[in-house]
């Protein structure tokens, strides 16, 4: 199970991201992930919810997005594929190279802060 | 989309997005970048070993080191939840260093980092990471390898690859092993190897028996031709001819 792995792995890098912001909390982070991931969503957002019920985070918002396996064939160009099949809709190939949904991917966060002036 | 929200505090009266856009192994894949490039330039191949439990990694590794007994300088990184037992069988044969991950299910470049600390001086010619058998976790890290080849024992089934195609996907190699098994199982080294290239068309093939050392040899070719490019990497780094491609 490395879904808590790579929440680690998240929070670790969100953190390092706010640590000279200053006061101030996380209340929403943002992620990619794609079909080829090789994650389990599900676990994914259960570990996240473990690993931020405590300071010093705040329970921030998980959003996760979904985003299907995409790549680039040599004849027709970008291509999304399902079902885990490396062949071209289109024309069959198997010459492909992945250009997307493989991964889990820090899109952003939201960062809140009592004072007038943003960080 | 899936939102997971509970109860937070009062809201702060200014909030922000901060845009990031990178892989969430990013720092760890850097790490592994570095690792890669090092061995690279020592004229090390370094091969991610990765297969389900008891599909004969370890086995394998013997059988390799028995072969060229000699001939090459080996080394190895051995993964294990719990205890060091493989790597006191190759231990004879090899150097060796344990990574006990105490539970996790995979290595991490960080963790292979710090393992190849304990084998400083490092003077090899091949860099084995036997991974933790385990075909699902281990196939998100990139561990600094050159070339990552999968095991695929006689006993396993061979519709293997299709149910764990990321894994299939990322091998360059795909290793058939227990060869001697083969008379006594329900297993297609044919359709084995097809349903790999359904997964990743370009995956080569070999097909090995540590036991009666069937094998072997294609296997450890198969190695030293992998290891070739690397040396002509090194060398292109360190060619005048290529500014700005030298390796620290």
């Amino acid at each position: 199970m490395h879904e808590r792995s790579l929440v680690l792995n998240l929070l670790r890098r969100v953190t390092e991201l706010t640590v000279e912001r200053g006061p101030g909390r996380v209340t929403e982070i943002d992620v990619e992930v794609g079909d080829f991931a090789g994650i389990e969503v599900d676990l994914f957002a259960s570990a996240f919810a473990q690993e931020t019920s405590e300071a010093p985070w705040c329970r921030p918002t998980l959003q996760i997005r979904r985003v299907k396996l995409r790549a680039e064939c040599v004849d027709c160009g970008p291509v999304e594929l399902t079902g885990m099949r490396f062949v071209c809709p289109t024309c069959g190939s198997t010459e492909l190279e992945i250009c997307g949904g493989d991964d889990v991917r820090l899109l952003s966060f939201t960062w809140a802060t009592a004072s007038e002036e943003l960080s | 989309m899936t939102a997971i929200s509970a109860t937070t505090p009062a809201p702060l009266p200014r909030e922000h997005v901060v845009v990031v856009n990178e892989p969430v192994l990013a720092q760890q894949r850097e790490v592994a970048q570095d690792l890669r490039s090092r061995c690279t330039a020592r004229g090390i191949l370094v091969v991610n070993l990765v297969s389900s439990p008891g599909a004969g990694k370890t086995s394998l590794l013997e059988a390799t080191a028995r072969h060229w007994k000699n001939r090459y300088r080996l080394a190895v990184l051995v993964g294990d939840l719990a205890t060091d037992r493989d790597a006191q069988r190759l231990a004879p044969l090899m150097p060796t260093a344990q990574l006990t991950t105490g539970g996790a299910c995979h290595l991490e470049a960080p963790l292979v980092a710090r393992g190849l600390q304990a084998l400083e001086p490092l003077e090899c010619d091949f860099l084995f990471v036997e991974n933790v058998g385990n075909l699902v976790c281990p196939a998100s890290h990139d561990l600094g390898e050159h070339v990552r080849a999968v095991l695929l024992s006689v006993t396993e089934g061979d519709d293997k690859p299709g149910k764990y195609p990321k894994m299939f996907r990322l091998s360059q190699l795909l290793v058939i092993s227990k060869l001697d098994l083969l008379p006594h199982v329900p297993f297609s080294v044919t359709a084995a190897i097809a349903d790999a290239r359904l997964i990743q068309p370009q995956i080569d093939h070999r097909e090995v028996c540590a036991v009666t050392g069937e094998g072997i040899a294609a296997w450890c070719d198969w190695l030293e031709f992998a290891r070739q490019r690397v040396l002509h990497d090194a060398a292109a780094a360190r060619s005048p001819a290529s500014p700005g491609a030298s390796v620290s």
